[in-house]
């Protein structure tokens, strides 16, 4: 029998990353078809600081929350300044993240290279923890 | 102290309600085509005037070097660029780096729309409490909820800069706002700055769009939707212009527009040196700081000035375009036949509409390519009492003035 509850997820989860998607192309100019789920917005889509703070504010009248400026450019590590902690969570974040260009990144991941780790899978994460995941305006 | 003292113009670029190029403009004006319509920028019928000159159906996406900075501009910014791109092409200008070091760039403007729209909605959103004497509140209920990149889109010195960095300009760079005699301000500033060596080229003009509710409150406040504009000629004027300035069957009111009309200026030795094509030369500007009322006496002192510095007493044929709202029509036909002894008049406002900062140098640029003197007399002057005039000769032949000596 087919489990409805998980593919109802799956098409959930599906909109919000379509939706997320959509915000970011628009806020960095970019055609749609170039925005992947495991696009670095810095590298892959030229996105700069002000760029940030324009989506930030995209999310927040989209989905109806306020989004700290420090969750989002922590992104999927989280708001740490603890290398060992970094360190950990950019090893689970290479497992959940293989599509990734992990190649461009320095051997040792530090928390000033955390901005260039923010996708759009970082920031579909961010708002399914947040209870974005169902209802809302999407 | 002069290091250049002969500056002419060599490249022209406009974006106007009437085309997205000088040549389109210039085409549709002489088949004496209109730009009034209902206003589709904001709802504009609760105002006496409900019309407005706007420019439709334009894209800017294809001047901006960097596309993604059309999100932080505003519409004059837009036409600020497109003008300005089209004015260096038309200069085949390609400088070095440190040409760029060089080129500078000032806009004339007014206030900008502040995205009516998006603080409306943020007001109404707030709860509709009033925050005149609660800043805090302000800030957390209203401010939040408009995007951070709302100041950036709306300073008024946003036009000169993204002209600087869409188009590599790294000179001096500045905005002028003296009210509607702001673009014809900034020709005169160019001057300016090249005879003084500040910069050896500067990307001038003005832009504006005055199509918003602010806007509209502002002009009704002062009684400029009860005056009608006279888009006559002025007397004696030759049938040369007439059939450029709108004739007598074409609405006469005031009537707000938008656009941008950026001029490439240059000293003459340096356009000699690239060979570069001259279209006119910069003789003599002049401004006037604002007063409480602007004077047709003050405005004439401004003029005289610049003919005197411009040497043009002898009485020879002179072009006066641009506008010297709101004064009577038979003030200004008289200032106009003070100036000299042969004066033809260019007021394209029946046409394009008030384009605000911006009108002056559209006028100018159809002028020289259009009108039959060669000494045109190009005048800014805002409601507030500022004017600026710049006096400029054309050069028919479009020759560099070195192929001829």
């Amino acid at each position: 029998m087919p489990d409805t509850r998980c593919e109802r997820r799956g098409l959930v989860s599906g909109l919000l990353v379509a939706r997320v998607a959509a915000i970011v192309a628009d806020a960095l100019d970019q055609p749609p078809e170039r925005v992947h789920l495991h696009s670095s917005l810095i590298d892959d889509l030229g996105a700069e600081s002000i760029d940030f703070l324009d989506i930030v504010f995209r999310l927040e009248s989209t989905f109806g929350i306020k989004i700290p400026e420090e969750d989002l450019w922590s992104g999927s590590v989280g708001a740490t300044a603890d290398p060992a902690i970094i360190a950990e969570r950019i090893v689970e974040l290479r497992q959940r993240m293989p599509a990734f260009a992990w190649d461009r990144m320095p051997a040792a991941i530090g928390r000033e290279h955390l901005p260039r780790l923010i996708t759009v899978q970082t920031i579909v994460d961010y708002l399914e923890r947040r209870g974005i995941d169902q209802g809302g305006e999407f | 102290m002069i290091v250049d003292a002969d500056i002419v113009i060599t490249g022209a670029g406009a974006v106007t309600p009437l085309g997205h190029t000088l040549a389109a403009t210039r085409a549709a004006i002489c088949r004496r085509e209109v730009a009034f319509a209902p206003a589709t920028l904001f709802d504009a019928s609760g105002f006496r005037e409900s019309r407005a000159a706007e420019v439709r159906g334009f894209d800017a996406r294809e001047h901006f070097r960097f596309p993604k900075a059309i999100k932080l501009t505003d519409r004059r910014t837009r036409f600020a660029v497109a003008a300005a791109a089209m004015a260096l092409t038309d200069a085949r200008w390609s400088g070095s780096s440190a040409d760029h070091e060089q080129l500078a760039v000032v806009v004339g403007t007014s206030a900008s729309d502040m995205q009516a729209g998006d603080l409306a909605r943020a007001l109404v959103s707030s709860g509709g409490e009033n925050f005149v004497a609660d800043t805090r509140a302000f800030a957390g209920r209203v401010l939040d909820r408009l995007n951070p990149l709302w100041l950036l889109v709306n300073l008024p010195n946003m036009a000169s800069a993204h002209v600087a960095i869409q188009l590599e300009a790294r000179g001096p760079n500045s905005t002028i706002m003296s009210d509607w005699a702001a673009g014809v301000q900034s020709i005169g500033e160019a001057a300016d700055w090249i005879r003084a060596g500040e910069c050896s080229a500067v990307i001038a003009g003005g832009a504006d769009s005055g199509i918003h509710p602010f806007a509209y409150g502002g002009y009704e406040q002062a009684g400029l939707f009860d005056r009608a504009h006279d888009g006559e000629p002025a007397l004696g004027a030759p049938p040369s212009i007439r059939t450029l300035v709108a004739p007598a069957s074409l609405p006469a009111a005031f009537v707000p527009g938008e656009g941008a009309a950026m001029l490439f200026m240059e000293s003459a030795s340096r356009a000699r040196q690239r060979g570069a094509t001259v279209i006119a030369r910069v003789v003599g500007s002049a401004t006037r700081a604002g007063a409480p009322e602007p004077t047709m006496a003050a405005a004439e002192r401004v003029i005289e000035d610049v003919i005197v510095e411009a040497g043009w007493g002898d009485g020879r044929p002179i072009t006066l375009a641009g506008s010297l709202l709101p004064a009577p029509a038979q003030e200004r036909d008289g200032l106009a036949l003070r100036c000299g002894a042969d004066v033809r008049r260019l007021d394209l406002r029946c046409q394009l509409g008030h384009s605000m900062a911006c009108s002056g140098v559209i006028d100018l640029l159809v002028a020289i390519a259009s009108a039959d003197t060669e000494r045109l007399l190009c005048v800014g002057a805002g409601h507030s009492g500022h004017v600026a005039v710049v006096a400029v000769e054309r050069c028919p032949t479009h020759a560099a003035r070195g192929a001829a000596s």
